[in-house]
């Protein structure tokens, strides 16, 4: 029965990605980055949602893409001066990552309407070890990385023209669920946070704080985009809130461990300009400018088999800033030339504490 | 009463877009007091990344009725 179902599933998104006007990700090829913005795009109305209300008639888009991230060499030493001793860590591993989208557009009332759902999943796993004299002789350790993200959205698009300008607004719902975990089979050691505190052999923090998060959150845009001269513009903000979350932090030592459940917390907000100077029928420069900060807190209290009480808060803040341009040219039909520099400024800031209270009382 | 300092000196990342490919500082601070009845331990652990990427993108895109050609060549470079 499953097999049949599957079977009806996939012969139906055939169909959609087949009969219907395709969409071809024209400008968007799968990089290391997306060039957003450099040559324009059909698909421009998923940043901007006041670009939906140009298009015309029914549209029907489907998209895949696949990621392959191969990481070597990922290391880190813990360095404790004091003892004079040194824990080089290294580790290789990959991440799988598919991304796929389904969506259509039409005409409604005075604008358009767009639907798109969006399923994305990744799963990385990382495999390492550690070499380290110690301060009670040389051992030995191999360790593991796990992450894991499943993530659905749903979101409904609408754009119409109010006098010389297009406007546009998106609302959408997603449901995420992303895991953190690592261990060190050996000890028998799953998601230890005490290592970097006073076990530095078996600290694996720097590269993956451990979290169980599974939470909804509700995101909203609005746009507009216009002409003034020679000069177009799109303009969108952005802005999402988590909700109805729940998180969990699980560490086991052997048959003992502790037990850490709360919830997610956070807001994500961003802008994002786009300009194009024509400087004649075939050329024209675009430039791009776009900023964002995004807060992530998880937390958690539990009990630990001491028996003790443990409480613990995980603080992720990002920043990023992209400015980029480059120039568009379409010397003949069906031809187009186009060239872009992009700068990126990525920072990235992450916070933990923990706290574990034995009361015998 | 003890305090350990650990400080990460070295973390590489050879993929740049798992944007952790900067240098990352780790510091903790420890006070932990075992062999009393009553005890409590914590620590702060703060992980900081900048990271700064350059990518340089060029697109061609030709398309007539018998050939259509499409090449988008990235070069991105990131510290």
């Amino acid at each position: 029965m499953q097999k049949r179902v599957g079977f009806i599933a996939v012969v139906s998104m055939l169909a959609v990605l087949l009969a219907l006007p395709s969409w071809g990700w024209q400008g968007r090829m799968a990089g290391l980055g997306d060039a957003a913005g450099l040559v324009a795009d059909e698909s421009d109305f998923l940043i901007h949602p006041a670009a939906i209300a140009t298009g015309k008639g029914f549209n029907a888009y489907g998209h895949y893409r696949l990621t392959y991230e191969k990481t070597k060499n990922w290391e880190y030493s813990a360095i404790v001066p004091m003892m004079g001793r040194i824990y080089p860590f290294t580790a290789d591993g990959r991440l799988w990552k598919h991304e796929g989208q389904l969506g259509a557009a039409l005409g409604l009332g005075p604008g358009r309407l767009g639907v798109f759902f969006d399923y994305t999943t990744a799963s990385g796993k990382y495999t390492g070890a550690e070499v380290y004299e110690g301060q009670f002789g040389p051992g030995y350790e191999n360790f593991e990385l796990e992450n894991k993200l499943d993530n659905f959205a749903l979101k409904a698009i609408y754009g119409l023209p109010v006098g010389p300008v297009n406007v546009g607004a998106e609302l959408g719902l997603a449901y995420v669920k992303e895991e953190q975990k690592n261990l060190m089979p050996t000890e028998m050691l799953v998601n230890y946070p005490w290592g970097a505190e006073d076990y530095p052999e078996y600290n694996l923090l720097p590269y993956m704080i451990p979290f169980d998060s599974k939470y909804w959150e509700a995101n909203a845009k609005v746009s507009a985009a216009g002409k003034t001269g020679p000069v177009s513009y799109m303009f969108t903000l952005r802005g999402g809130l988590p909700f109805a979350t729940d998180n969990e932090y699980v560490h086991l030592v052997e048959y003992n461990g502790f037990w850490a459940e709360g919830k997610v917390k956070g807001f994500n907000v961003a802008g994002n300009l786009w300009m194009r100077f024509a400087v004649s029928d075939n050329i024209s420069l675009p430039f791009v400018v776009s900023t964002g900060f995004k807060k992530i807190t998880r937390d958690g209290a539990g009990f630990s088999s001491a028996p003790s009480t443990i409480e613990y808060e995980h603080e992720a803040k990002d920043i990023f800033v992209t400015v980029g341009g480059g120039a568009e040219m379409t010397p003949a039909s069906g031809t187009r030339l186009a060239a872009g520099l992009y700068y990126n400024y990525l920072k990235s800031d992450q916070n933990m504490q923990f706290m574990d209270t034995f009361d015998p009382s | 009463m003890r305090w350990i300092c650990v400080s990460v000196a070295d973390y590489a990342q050879s993929a740049a877009t798992l944007n952790n490919c900067g240098p990352v500082r780790m510091i903790f601070d420890s006070p932990f007091m075992p062999g009393l009845s009553w005890y409590t331990r914590s620590f702060g652990a703060i992980r900081s990344a900048v990271t700064h990427c350059f990518m340089l993108q060029v697109l061609i895109d030709y398309r007539s009725y018998l050939l259509s050609l499409m090449d988008r060549t990235d070069l991105e470079i990131c510290f």
